[in-house]
């Protein structure tokens, strides 16, 4: 089921009645509402993948259960290896299989070798990358005795199965989210009223943005060999701003369903286009799985103590494995090496951690100096956006090509104007709302009563105007 | 909770009944003035005719690239443009086609090299008011919130773009003549043409499995049917000419209908066309008659007498 669908907006009523006002007495009916309502919205698109689910649910519960059991270093190192094996060979077998053998494959026929093998008809399972990462971070946590393991079978299934983040995040550590299944929960009125404001907010930008960028993108995309180097610039702003839109729409749409039901999701973006460097940027891009990466991978590595080999050698291995972790071909692991490239000169001279707090903190508009800053960090992520774009490393290269050549100061074949207005029109709306949690968070004080009522009505009718095929979500397909 | 609850319903619900008015203020049905309630128009010449009728049908290159008149004189049979929009898609328009087509009629179909299969929903229910196979075929093919719920949806989305956009001209059902031919462009200045945003794609499977079973069905009912390309824009010809040229290569192995001409002979240079690199301006639409007429003299058989030398 997908939010901007009919389906989830009969679903969610239903779902949000059934938790408040039929089993509001009992934590452990609202924790199996929880479950059945998110096993229902996953079986929407296959019910055959909820094993997978629920497998990795028993397994993570039970190896939780045994190490929390155990003082011994090496059973509770064998129940660590277990979680990771069974997390990370379902993703492994499920997502790259045919990766790696295809590569196999080329790497022997490159010295001369043939090799048979038949790679599988393998369905991706939506949002396996998502829920696999969540458990294993359970698991790390109790090992790492961070975290007591959880005894209540129905509030970790839905710490693992919670539909709202289930397939595209947040992706949420168990420290955040489960304590808060064994917690009674009191509607609160102002919560939900924000929880709903945000998914107005997440509908707007995946409906009225993204899925509008994204006709453009594709075309352009699709048939860039047609298209003059200014075109191809075009549509590489247009999948920036699709991808954006669409990651963090998705997300709002989950803190807001979250908070309906009386969860506090963590923030996933912080309006990362307005960062004046690249590190800026990773600490505001997709923070739950950057952070992810950090405690679990850059961290136990050595992270950026030791020497400069060291910190070379870590950057690029979260990066790539970033990059990998988005999708098996070798378009997501350059677009991981660029950001590494961007990020290193940062980091070799101690200046990943210079832009904390947001742009104009204290003013309405940027410094000449920021305005530059900002502009040659969005310039460099829209490049890296054309690896992560493109169909193969041929066509990626074929892109830039194009766009690097005399073909680039030509007048674009595509150019529609009102979307660029629409575009300019939204990073305004954003720029007015980034000291906020999401832009329009502050209409609430900004706005009188009717004013902000006809501000929401406004916006749903956009989203009415602009809606027709209900198109995924670009990150399920990770 | 209760005040969150009445809130959030009066919300949609104000939403909802102030977007369903605004959807009433769209002008509809047989009335209309807009472009696509010309299908009103050349349904009701077509259904008027009792002879074998020349069918023209396909996209807008047939409103703007084709003299009707012209046609008729030429091969001596009624001559009926059904053609309108490209984007109604090819199941769309040969069921409309099925709707109409009898014995001993002849069919051209013309589409756009994009060719479409199953075209906008939101073309589709705006013709629902037009005719009863276009109805049909919304049943047939539902989507979304229902065929209601869906008509004024799309209806409250034409308004807004009525209100927020020029109307182009050349686009509107009074400019059309009677055989269905648009020809208010005929006497305006060429705008400028717009590239085609349309990409090509080669792979035309199911679009030649759903042509076949239109010929089978034409083969039962007794009337003929032809393909012909639509004119097209030389520069875009060549960007696009690997595709094309696939794309000819299926439908001459694997397409039932004949295929009566070849890429180059509709494709025009680029001072021939109105505002886009489908749609002919006066001179261009000249030419292009002129050429189908030629290539439509060995299908409709005219007396020798009656042709033309």
């Amino acid at each position: 089921m997908i939010f901007n669908s009919l389906d989830f907006a009969i679903f969610l009523p239903i779902v949000f009645v059934l938790y408040w006002f039929v089993v509001n007495k009992h934590l452990q009916f609202q924790n199996l509402v929880v479950v059945a309502a998110s096993y229902v919205f996953y079986g929407w698109w296959d019910w055959r993948f909820l094993s997978l689910i629920i497998f990795s649910t028993i397994v993570d519960y039970f190896v939780g259960i045994g190490m929390g059991k155990s003082e011994l270093p090496a059973r509770r190192k064998l129940l660590l290896w277990i979680s990771i094996t069974v997390n990370l060979g379902l993703l492994g077998f499920f997502k790259y299989y045919n990766f790696f053998l295809d590569n196999f494959i080329s790497a022997f026929s490159f010295f001369g070798t043939t090799v048979q093998a038949n790679t599988l008809n393998i369905i991706l399972p939506v949002g396996i990358s998502f829920y696999t990462f969540q458990t294993l971070s359970y698991s790390i946590d109790i090992y790492r005795r961070k975290l007591e393991p959880t005894k209540d079978f129905m509030a970790f299934s839905a710490f693992v199965c919670f539909f709202p983040q289930l397939v595209a995040g947040p992706i949420e550590r168990a420290t955040n989210l489960l304590p808060q299944f064994g917690k009674p929960r009191v509607f609160e009125h102002d919560k939900a009223v924000d929880g709903l404001r945000q998914i107005l907010w997440g509908l707007f930008k995946k409906i009225v943005i993204a899925d509008t960028c994204a006709t453009y993108a594709n075309t352009i995309f699709n048939g860039s060999e047609l298209f003059s180097g200014s075109t191809l610039v075009l549509g590489a702003l247009f999948f920036t701003f699709q991808i954006y839109c669409d990651f963090s729409g998705y997300s709002d749409i989950a803190i807001g369903t979250s908070r309906l039901f009386g969860f506090h999701l963590n923030r996933n973006f912080a309006f990362p286009y307005f960062s004046r460097d690249i590190a800026e940027f990773w600490r505001r891009w997709h923070i739950s799985l950057s952070t992810w990466f950090r405690d679990y991978l850059y961290i136990p590595l050595g992270g950026s103590r030791g020497g400069t080999w060291m910190k070379v050698r870590n950057t690029f291995a979260i990066f790539l494995v970033s990059g990998f972790w988005h999708g098996a071909n070798w378009t997501f692991i350059a677009w991981g090496a660029l950001n590494a490239i961007y990020f290193l000169p940062l980091l070799l001279l101690g200046n990943n951690r210079k832009n904390l707090d947001m742009v104009a903190q204290d003013s309405w508009l940027p410094s000449p100096k920021e305005v530059l800053q900002m502009g040659s960090t969005f310039a460099l992520t829209m490049l890296a956006w054309i690896f992560f774009r493109a169909e193969n490393m041929t066509h990626a290269l074929a892109y830039l090509g194009e766009i690097f050549s005399s073909s680039l100061l030509t007048y674009p074949e595509v150019f529609p104007k009102k979307m660029l207005l629409l575009l300019l029109a939204f990073l305004l709306v954003e720029w007015a709302g980034r000291k906020h949690e999401y832009a329009i968070e502050n209409i609430k004080t900004s706005f009188h009563t009717y004013p902000r009522w006809v501000a929401y009505g406004l916006l749903l009718a956009t989203i009415f105007y602009y809606a027709g095929q209900e198109q995924q979500f670009i990150y399920f397909q990770f | 909770m209760k005040k969150f609850i009445y809130k959030t319903i009066f919300f949609f619900g104000i939403c909802a009944v102030t977007m369903l008015l605004f959807s009433l203020l769209e002008e509809d049905g047989e009335n209309s003035t807009e472009f696509m309630a010309a299908m009103v128009d050349k349904h009701k010449r077509i259904k008027s005719i009792e002879e074998p009728v020349l069918i023209l049908a396909g996209g807008s290159n047939l409103v703007f690239g084709v003299d009707s008149e012209q046609l008729e004189r030429n091969l001596h049979m009624p001559v009926a443009n059904l053609g309108l929009r490209a984007h109604l898609g090819l199941n769309f328009i040969l069921n409309e086609v099925k709707d109409v087509a009898k014995k001993g009629d002849i069919v051209v179909l013309s589409l756009e090299y994009f060719m479409e299969g199953d075209g906008e929903h939101d073309l589709h229910l705006l013709s629902s008011y037009y005719h009863n196979a276009a109805l049909d075929y919304c049943e047939e093919h539902p989507k979304g919130l229902g065929l209601f719920l869906d008509y004024r949806h799309m209806m409250f989305k034409k308004m807004v773009t009525n209100y927020t956009t020029k109307n182009q001209e050349a686009y509107a059902r009074t400019d059309f003549n009677k055989y269905g031919d648009g020809i208010k462009h005929l006497n305006m200045q060429n705008p400028s043409i717009q590239g085609s945003r349309y990409v090509i794609d080669a792979n035309k499977d199911t679009e030649i499995k759903a042509l076949n079973a239109f010929y089978d069905y034409a083969q039962i009912e007794g009337f003929k049917v032809v393909y012909a390309y639509s004119p097209y824009e030389q520069d875009e010809y060549q960007k696009n000419k690997k595709a094309l040229l696939s794309l000819d290569r299926d439908l001459r192995k694997h397409m039932k209908i004949k295929l009566i001409t070849s890429l180059e002979d509709f494709t025009y240079p680029n001072a021939s066309f109105f505002d886009n690199v489908y749609h002919l301006n006066a001179k261009g639409r000249k030419n292009h008659t002129e050429k189908l007429i030629q290539l439509l003299r060995p299908e409709v058989e005219v007396p020798s007498e009656l042709a033309i030398r």
